[in-house]
C-alpha cells in the first residue's frame, strides 16, 4: 500500500532521513519506534507531504504521492493525526469532526461510526474543543482523522503526555481499527504498547532504519530490550 | 442525537431569525417618512454589504486593508458601462464581476501572505488604484467628464448620468425607492454569507484561519480556498460599490480612498469579526453614530471620536457587541422559558 523507497530528506542543510525504506499493506498495523529525534515525526509529516525528499520515492497505492500538494495526498486515502493533537481549539467537537470530513462525500455514516468508537465525543458534540482533557483531545484527533475515511491511519504518538489509563484506551482504540481492517502506521516512543499492538515494526535510529521484523521478534531482541525496554 | 435533529440545530433555526428582520425591514419606509432617516438606513444597509464582504475575507484569515479598491472597481466599471448604454442590471453585475477579477489575480499575488504583509500589498493596491484612476485620461473620457465634477458635491447635477440609468436615473425614480434595491441586495448578502459561513467552504476558510497546515492535512486546498475567499469577497464589495454609485448620483476617486478602506473594517470589529451578524450590528451602529455627529455639526473631526471608541472596544469589547448581543437574547429566551440556545445570527 504505501512505499518509501530510498528516501532521503533534509531540513535545510540538515539531512534527517537517510536512505530510509519501508513497506505497509493492507490492514497491517505497522509502528515505526526510536529514540526522540531520530526523524519519526518527520516521516509521518514527509508522507503528507509537509517535507519533500531530496530523492527517493514515496508510492501509496501505486501513485508516487512525495511530488503531490498535502490535500491531494488527504483525497487520495491518507489521515495524519499528529503528534500534539493540533486540533482547532476553537472549533467545537462537532465542528472538528467535519473538518475532519472535508473530502469525505459520506459524513453521516462515518459519524455514525466515530460516534461508536468515540461514544464520549457525542456526548459533548458542542463542546470546544480546546476545553477538553488531553486524553479526550487525542481522542477527537483521532475520530477527526478517521473521519475521511483514510486507507491508512497515521498516528503520531499518541500516546504522549496522557496518563496511563488514556494511554491503554488509545492502543484499544487501535486494536478496534485493527480488527475492522483499518491500515494504521503507528509512530510511537511507548514501544512496549506499540510493539503489543502491531504486526510488524520497523526501528528508526538517528534518521536511519537500523532494525525491521514482525513485532513479537522486535520484542525479543537484544538491542531493542537493552536500548528501549530497559531489560 | 439523530441527523435530522442536528440539520434543526445547525440549517433551519438559524433562518428564522430573519423574518423578523425581513418584516421590520419592509415596513420601515412605510413608517418613516423622513427622506433624511431614510437615506441614512440605506447607507446603513450600503455599508452592512460592504463590512460583510470584508468580514467574509477575514474569516478565511485574510485582512484586506484595501477594500475600497475593489469597492471602487465595481463602482467605476458599472458607472462606465451604464452611462454608454449599458442596462443598468448588465452594469451592476459585471461592475461586480469586474471587482471580482481583479479581486482574483490580487488573490493570486496574496497568497503566500500573511497578516501584515497581505494587509500592505492590499493597503498599497486600494492607493494605486486611486493613482490609476486620477491620472488616467481612459477614465475621466469614458465617464463623459463626470470626474470633472470632483470636489463640487455642493453643485453636483443630479443629472449628469443622463436618463440612461435606467432604473437608477432620478428622473424614473424617486431616491427612496433605492430603499428597498439596497434592502433586497443586503439581504441577499447576508444570507449568501450566512450559507457559505455553514457551508464546507467556509469550514474550510475557518481551518485555514485557525491553522494552515492543519486545514491542508485535513484535505484542504488552501491556495483555492484562499482564492475562493478573494473571489467571493471582493465580488461583494464590487456590488455595493456599483450599486451605490448610482445613488449617490456621482463617483469619484474618493472611494478608494483609505477611508473606505477602514470603515468595514472599524464596523466589523465593532459588530464581531468573524460573525454573520457582527458586519450587521458594527455597521448600524458605527454609522448611526457617524450620522448624528454630522447632524451635531461635526466634520473630520468625527474621525477623532470613531478612534477613541475603536480603542475603547478594543479594550473593553474584543469580540465586539455580537457577544453581548447573544448574552442579552439567551437572558431573554430563558426568562421567556425558551430552550436556550445559541443565537444563530
Amino acid at each position: 500500500m504505501l512505499k518509501f523507497e530510498n528516501v532521503n530528506v533534509s531540513y535545510g542543510a540538515v539531512q534527517i532521513l537517510w536512505d530510509v525504506n519501508f513497506e505497509i499493506d493492507d490492514g497491517e498495523i505497522i509502528t515505526i519506534i526510536g529514540p526522540n529525534g531520530a526523524g519519526k515525526t518527520t516521516i509521518a509529516k514527509t508522507i503528507m507531504g509537509l517535507f519533500k525528499p531530496t530523492s527517493g520515492t514515496i508510492e501509496f497505492d501505486g501513485k508516487q504521492i512525495h511530488i503531490a500538494p498535502t490535500h491531494q495526498i488527504v483525497k487520495d486515502g491518507i489521515a495524519l493525526v499528529p503528534e500534539g493533537r493540533d486540533l482547532f481549539p476553537r472549533m467545537t467537537i462537532m465542528e472538528n469532526l467535519q473538518m475532519g470530513a472535508h473530502t469525505s462525500n459520506e459524513k453521516k455514516e462515518t459519524l455514525k461510526w466515530v460516534f461508536e468508537l468515540f461514544p464520549r465525543l457525542e456526548e459533548r458534540q458542542k463542546q470546544f474543543a480546546g476545553t477538553m482533557s488531553g486524553g479526550e483531545q487525542q481522542m477527537l484527533a483521532i475520530a477527526r482523522g478517521l473521519m475521511s475515511r483514510p486507507k491508512l491511519l497515521i498516528l503520531d504518538e499518541p500516546s504522549l503526555g496522557l496518563s496511563p489509563i488514556m494511554v491503554n484506551k488509545v492502543f484499544e482504540i487501535v486494536k478496534i481499527l485493527k480488527s475492522q481492517g483499518v491500515t494504521v502506521l503507528l509512530v510511537e516512543q511507548n514501544i512496549h504498547h506499540a510493539l503489543e499492538v502491531s504486526n510488524r515494526g520497523y526501528v528508526l535510529e538517528t534518521g536511519r532504519i537500523t532494525l525491521e521484523g514482525a513485532s513479537s521478534e522486535l520484542l525479543d531482541n537484544k538491542h531493542v530490550k537493552e536500548a528501549y525496554l530497559g531489560m | 442525537m439523530g441527523v435530522k435533529e442536528l440539520v434543526r440545530k445547525y440549517a433551519v433555526s438559524p433562518f428564522l431569525a430573519y423574518i423578523p428582520l425581513v418584516i421590520i425591514g419592509l415596513i420601515l419606509p412605510l413608517a418613516i417618512t423622513d427622506d433624511f432617516f431614510i437615506r441614512i438606513i440605506v447607507l446603513t444597509f450600503f455599508y452592512i454589504m460592504y463590512s460583510s464582504s470584508w468580514n467574509l475575507l477575514a474569516y478565511s484569515g485574510q485582512a484586506s486593508l484595501g477594500h475600497a479598491a475593489f469597492l471602487g472597481i465595481g463602482g467605476f466599471a458599472s458607472t462606465i458601462l451604464i452611462i454608454n448604454g449599458a442596462s443598468p442590471v448588465v452594469g451592476v453585475l459585471t461592475g461586480a464581476l469586474t471587482a471580482s477579477l481583479v479581486g482574483l489575480f490580487l488573490g493570486i499575488i496574496c497568497v503566500r501572505l500573511k497578516e501584515w504583509f497581505l494587509g500592505l500589498v492590499t493597503f498599497g493596491f486600494a492607493i494605486i488604484m486611486v493613482a490609476i484612476v486620477n491620472e488616467s485620461s481612459v477614465f475621466i473620457e469614458a465617464l463623459n467628464g463626470a470626474l470633472g465634477f470632483i470636489g463640487l458635491s455642493g453643485s453636483i447635477d443630479p443629472h449628469i448620468f443622463g436618463g440612461s440609468l435606467g432604473i437608477f436615473s432620478p428622473d424614473l425614480v424617486p431616491r427612496d425607492q433605492y430603499y428597498y434595491l439596497f434592502f433586497f441586495a443586503m439581504m441577499a448578502t447576508i444570507l449568501a454569507t450566512h450559507l457559505i459561513i455553514k457551508s464546507k467552504i467556509g469550514f474550510a476558510f475557518a481551518a485555514i484561519r485557525e491553522n494552515q497546515i492543519e486545514a491542508a492535512m485535513m484535505g484542504v486546498d488552501i491556495t483555492k480556498y484562499k482564492l475562493i475567499a478573494f473571489i467571493i469577497s471582493t465580488f461583494i464589495a464590487g456590488f455595493a460599490g456599483a450599486l451605490f454609485a448610482p445613488y449617490n448620483y456621482f463617483i469619484n476617486p474618493e472611494m478608494f480612498s483609505v477611508h473606505n478602506s477602514f470603515m468595514p473594517i472599524i464596523m466589523t470589529i465593532s459588530g464581531g469579526i468573524g460573525t454573520i451578524g457582527g458586519p450587521v450590528i458594527g455597521a448600524l451602529t458605527i454609522n448611526l453614530i457617524w450620522e448624528q455627529m454630522g447632524l451635531w455639526g461635526m466634520s473630520i473631526d468625527r474621525l477623532l471620536i470613531l478612534g477613541v471608541i475603536l480603542v475603547l472596544e478594543i479594550l473593553f469589547l474584543p469580540k465586539g457587541l455580537m457577544p453581548l448581543i447573544k448574552k442579552v437574547i439567551n437572558r431573554i429566551s430563558k426568562v421567556m422559558g425558551l430552550t436556550s440556545r445559541d443565537m444563530p445570527l
